[in-house]
């Protein structure tokens, strides 16, 4: 992250895992989900974060959640 | 000469590539999409297109945004599978038709579309599951041969639909020009209704998506004023990768026959289907 010139800010978003902070200051979603191949947080696990639920909360929500 | 055949508007939806790698492709929350492309597929056999043309956007992984072209054509015999950050898929390169390409540069060009040449291009998912959903793979290779046009659909300012449909034309006279015998699809890709940040996460649409496929059939060109702004607002953010279709629309001649049209929507994206034929 040093080597990317991120601010502490950013840093410490990405070390929170924080995707709703991301995002809001500024994240590409394309770049952002290659931070989640790499800590092991898929987009709908990102997603339902970012939507302010669990990840079951979040597949409730679906029409059919077994097409994952 | 070059003749377009037909044109399809789908979906580019990354989780059906573990699918077909994973050959999931029967699995209850997958089959209705996967049959949908069975009479597609019946009907590409019968068409035998030599090229298909496929417009999509890469998601960062092969155009990072240091450097990001609004219309980058591939003109290689050859192009590889690029690794989107989960590993590179199993698949076979894709191969090209650099002559066609050089041809389609040359006149969309001189046809004032400044496009990035690209003799090296790895390809992704949005290229890469349209391919897998129309022309499926076999150990021997791809059954057709391929173009990409790669569209900036993630970084504004982003290219008018209305260049869109124009571009389409465009490589429609280009086509036609061409003076070897070929046939070709044309494929415009992604969308349908998507968010993927921010509170919106997973807003969907299908009154607005089939609209778009009514007004695509019906009403191309009066589609073709649509801004980014109301696709975004009224589909999701990420649909504005809609304005592609346009692409497809405008290489079909106006009266074009539409021949299939699908649509399913199990998650978090529409994903539509409607093919053409001349």
């Amino acid at each position: 992250m040093q080597r990317f010139s991120l601010t502490d800010r950013e840093k410490e978003l990405v070390r929170k895992r924080d995707f709703k902070g991301l995002i809001e200051a500024g994240m590409n979603i394309y770049a952002m989900l290659k931070i989640g191949s790499a800590t092991g947080n898929s987009l709908y696990r990102m997603g339902a974060q970012m939507r302010g639920e669990s990840y079951e909360e979040f597949l409730k929500t679906r029409n059919i959640s077994g097409a994952v | 000469m070059g003749r377009v055949v037909g044109g399809i508007g789908l979906s580019h939806v990354p989780s059906v590539g573990p699918v077909v790698d994973r050959k999931r492709e029967q699995d209850p929350a997958w089959k209705p999409l996967f049959d949908a492309y069975v009479p597609v597929r019946e009907w590409l056999a019968k068409l035998a297109p030599d090229v298909a043309i496929v417009v999509y956007n890469d998601h960062v992984a092969e155009f990072p945004f240091d450097k990001y072209p609004t219309f980058a054509l591939g003109a290689a015999d050859e192009y590889a599978i690029a690794d989107e950050g989960f590993g590179t898929r199993p698949l076979p390169a894709v191969p090209g038709d650099a002559e066609l390409s050089i041809h389609l540069t040359e006149k969309l060009i001189e046809d004032e579309f400044d496009l990035t040449v690209c003799q090296e291009m790895g390809v992704e998912h949005g290229f890469l599951v349209p391919m897998n959903l129309c022309f499926p793979h076999t150990p021997a290779g791809w059954p057709v041969k391929s173009i990409p046009l790669q569209v900036n659909v993630i970084q504004h300012p982003l290219p008018t639909a209305r260049r869109c449909y124009k571009l389409g034309q465009a490589i429609r006279r280009a086509v036609e020009s061409y003076k070897e015998k070929v046939n070709v699809v044309v494929l415009g890709t992604g969308g349908m209704s998507h968010q993927l940040q921010g509170r919106r996460f997973g807003f969907m649409n299908e009154k607005f998506d089939q609209w778009f496929m009514d007004e695509l059939e019906k009403n191309p060109q009066g589609l073709a004023e649509i801004s980014h702004h109301r696709i975004m607002e009224e589909a999701g953010a990420e649909a504005v990768e809609l304005i592609m279709w346009l692409t497809m629309r405008g290489a079909m001649s106006p009266k074009a026959r539409r021949v299939h049209r699908h649509y399913y929507a199990p998650m978090t994206t529409g994903m539509g289907l409607i093919t053409f034929q001349d």
